[in-house]
């Protein structure tokens, strides 16, 4: 953490234009072809701790196209998990809308939600989350199990997961026996079992160096070029904006700024020895 | 909006949860032991209890037959000496009236002694009969009986009251056919020539056979070859226990055994005399002072020893209550207990399954985030609980199995291996193992909803 502080911190108070609206920067990237993925009309979410109402989302209007690599980037508090939970189909909106490739979440039965988690949406998480029992494989496996692939079928594509992160020859090994890179390639394998539409990275790189950081970015930067698929990343990393396509602010439940990286201004930087 | 293209998520195939699991449970087999062991204590509790239960009711029935077996001769030597009460000798008359009787000595016989003295003024067996001749007696009988409503003659009171008209007769008979035993009996005794019963019963087979027989007693020839043995057996033991009555002979034993003189008793002797070789010393001993055991063999005592040790597990057995009521027939106390040893069994899985649950937030919220269905999360913690309970329930019916079957070895030694119930055991064996399973798959269900319900979003949380 101390060495993120040497970075440059891409403030949105140095640019000299006011913020941009939502809407606008939605219509920015709007184009013949590209197809709303992930919508959210004034979605809402509160809280009530101890006769306390803690508003999370304050009414967030967002629409992620197909495709896209957007990084959300927020201090923590800002509601960034709570917006997280509810584009991933975790948790219900107080009040508002989210529209998952065309449906409403809201209106999906338990059943349905899982399935939507299963094959729609693949979830990486801060500290992986592989099963400790499972090998690799197993891990990879898993998803295609809960999916109905059959078991010769997910076997060939789970190796094919492993074989793209890298791991293709750590199959049989466990979490324990891996490094917290090697997991976290594990953990891509895994979310991109059922072929999602969408990824959501939760913080996927903060438990890593930076080095092994940057690896897994490339991993999913290669995602996202190669098959398509659409990341949507919480990050402090600030070397996400180097790779994604747009970059989204969240502060005190609002979206506070959605900019395309050739908006923002960047400049990483780096100390001895390491290319950040 | 397009339509929705979401359908239902496939349910995962048994086979595949039960693999999922198994996997799991190897995974974490320290806190498996320990749910395991819970389950092991209490099943082994029960087991234990039963087995003992079904050993002593086996050895209680197989003791039964055996005394009546070995009091052949003593029952010879009642038989030889005392004509016998109007009760002994009811059974022996084909009458009607002494069938009649025999059952309301019965009941007469099961009433509490505040009723039986409110019906018959405390008059006990066939007295009762006697006293009721009276008609005021009779009166107050019937009276006595109309206010006790949970008291109901074996017949309806005419039949009674015809049956008490005809006693007097039957009392006769009765009495005529003791006289005739009297005399039989004397004529036996005129026989003895100054030797006890006993002595004279070990030629059951010969002579005083035909005494008997001649007396007017029915003493078939296989009946006279048991008699006869027993008499020998009974007449030897207590030669051999007499001959350890000397001063010198009980000096020697207990130098030969390590004791005070003092501490020299039958029963000591019994145990010497088990052993071919302490047999062998002591009758060695015997011929050297001219004892009153000294013309048995030295394998003869080593039989008449082990008669004894068995007569005397035997007499343990019989004394032993066969069953005290409740459920395992071992009191309601240990039905108690053993109740509240399930409920400390189904806590402590209840427990231990919580702890799992708690310990695997993450494992199971991000399950769920991959798409499992909550179904498949509540059967995969069942199932765990239930293979556990299995493990546990087997393991624990096993070893109740052998502590009980140890307990009882001990003062019953061979008397168990005889008698063990093997196909009751087998049954409750498998009935306590179902137990476990059961007991683990109730306890773990609070703990599986409480998994089950558990919000996906978990996984995100950072620990």
């Amino acid at each position: 953490m101390i060495v993120r502080g040497f970075l440059a911190w891409p403030s949105i108070h140095s640019s000299n234009h006011p913020p941009i609206p939502a809407w606008k920067a939605c219509d920015t990237l709007e184009a013949p072809g590209r197809r709303v993925i992930i919508r959210t009309i004034d979605l809402k979410k509160h809280y009530v701790i101890r006769n306390v109402l803690t508003e999370a989302l304050r009414g967030v209007d967002v629409a992620i196209y197909t495709g896209e690599f957007i990084s959300v980037m927020g201090p923590s508090g800002s509601g960034k998990s709570t917006f997280f939970n509810m584009i991933g189909g975790l948790d219900s909106p107080t009040s508002g809308r989210v529209f998952i490739d065309e449906v409403d979440v809201a209106q999906l039965t338990a059943i349905e939600l899982a399935f939507l988690r299963c094959r729609k949406i693949g979830y990486i998480f801060q500290e992986y989350n592989l099963i400790q029992y499972m090998t690799a494989l197993e891990n990879v496996t898993t998803p295609m199990a809960f999916g109905g692939v059959a078991p010769d079928e997910a076997r060939r594509r789970g190796m094919e997961l492993l074989g793209t992160v890298g791991l293709g020859d750590r199959w049989f090994h466990r979490p324990i026996e891996m490094s917290g890179g090697q997991q976290q390639r594990v953990a891509i394998a895994r979310s991109m079992a059922n072929r999602p539409s969408v990824l959501l990275c939760d913080e996927p790189t903060a438990n890593l160096d930076l080095h092994t950081g940057r690896e897994i970015l490339d991993i999913l930067r290669r995602l996202n070029d190669e098959r398509g698929v659409t990341i949507i990343c919480a990050t402090h990393d600030h070397r996400m904006m180097d790779i994604c396509d747009r970059l989204m602010w969240i502060r005190d439940g609002r979206i506070e700024r959605i900019a395309r990286r050739d908006e923002v201004h960047v400049e990483v930087g780096s100390i001895a020895g390491e290319t950040a | 909006m397009k339509a929705i293209e979401i359908c239902e998520q496939p349910v995962l195939s048994f086979r595949r949860t039960v693999q999922i699991t198994a996997n799991g449970v190897r995974y974490r087999l320290f806190r498996s032991m320990v749910t395991v062991g819970v389950v092991a204590v209490a099943v082994a509790f029960l087991m234990n209890i039963l087995s003992e239960s079904l050993i002593r009711r086996a050895i209680a029935r197989r003791a039964a037959g055996r005394i009546a077996d070995l009091r052949l001769a003593a029952t010879w030597v009642a038989r030889l000496t005392d004509a016998g009460s109007i009760e002994e000798i009811l059974p022996e008359v084909p009458s009607d009236a002494a069938r009649q009787a025999a059952a309301y000595l019965r009941f007469f016989g099961g009433l509490d002694y505040a009723r039986r003295r409110a019906l018959l003024r405390g008059a006990a067996g066939p007295e009762a009969f006697d006293a009721l001749q009276e008609p005021a007696a009779l009166e107050r009988f019937r009276a006595g009986l109309a206010t006790m409503r949970s008291v109901r003659l074996p017949a309806p009171l005419a039949d009674f009251e015809g049956f008490l008209r005809a006693w007097p007769t039957l009392k006769a008979e009765v009495a005529a056919i003791r006289a005739k035993r009297a005399e039989a009996i004397a004529a036996v005794a005129a026989k003895l020539d100054g030797r006890s019963l006993i002595e004279a019963l070990t030629d059951a087979e010969g002579a005083f056979g035909d005494v008997v027989r001649s007396a007017g007693f029915a003493l078939d020839a296989a009946t006279a070859r048991r008699v006869a043995e027993q008499a020998r057996r009974t007449r030897d033991a207590r030669l051999v226990e007499k001959s350890v009555g000397t001063p010198e002979m009980r000096q020697a034993v207990a130098g030969y055994l390590d004791l005070l003189p003092n501490d020299v008793n039958a029963r000591v002797l019994w145990g010497l005399l088990r052993h071919h070789r302490g047999a062998a010393w002591y009758l060695a001993r015997q011929e050297a002072a001219q004892g009153d055991a000294a013309g048995l063999a030295a394998g003869r005592l080593v039989e008449l020893a082990s008669a004894e040790d068995e007569a005397r597990s035997l007499a343990r057995a019989e004394r032993m209550a066969v069953a005290s009521g409740g459920f395992t027939g071992c009191g309601e106390r240990m039905d108690w207990l053993l109740l509240a040893s399930m409920l400390v069994c189904v806590v402590g899985i209840s427990n231990s399954m919580l702890m799992s649950v708690t310990e695997r937030f993450r494992e199971i919220a991000t399950l769920k985030c991959l798409g499992a269905l909550d179904g498949f999360i509540m059967l995969m913690f069942v199932l765990e609980a239930a293979f556990l309970g299995a493990v546990g329930g087997i393991v624990g019916a096993l070893l109740g199995t052998l502590l009980g079957f140890a307990r009882m070895f001990m003062p019953y030694g061979s008397l168990v291996t005889a008698s063990f119930p093997l196909g009751e055991t087998a049954l409750m064996i498998a009935v306590s193992s179902a137990l476990g399973v059961l007991l683990a798959a109730i306890a773990s269900v609070y703990p599986s909803l409480k998994a089950a319900r558990l919000a996906p979003m978990e996984a995100m949380r950072i620990q």
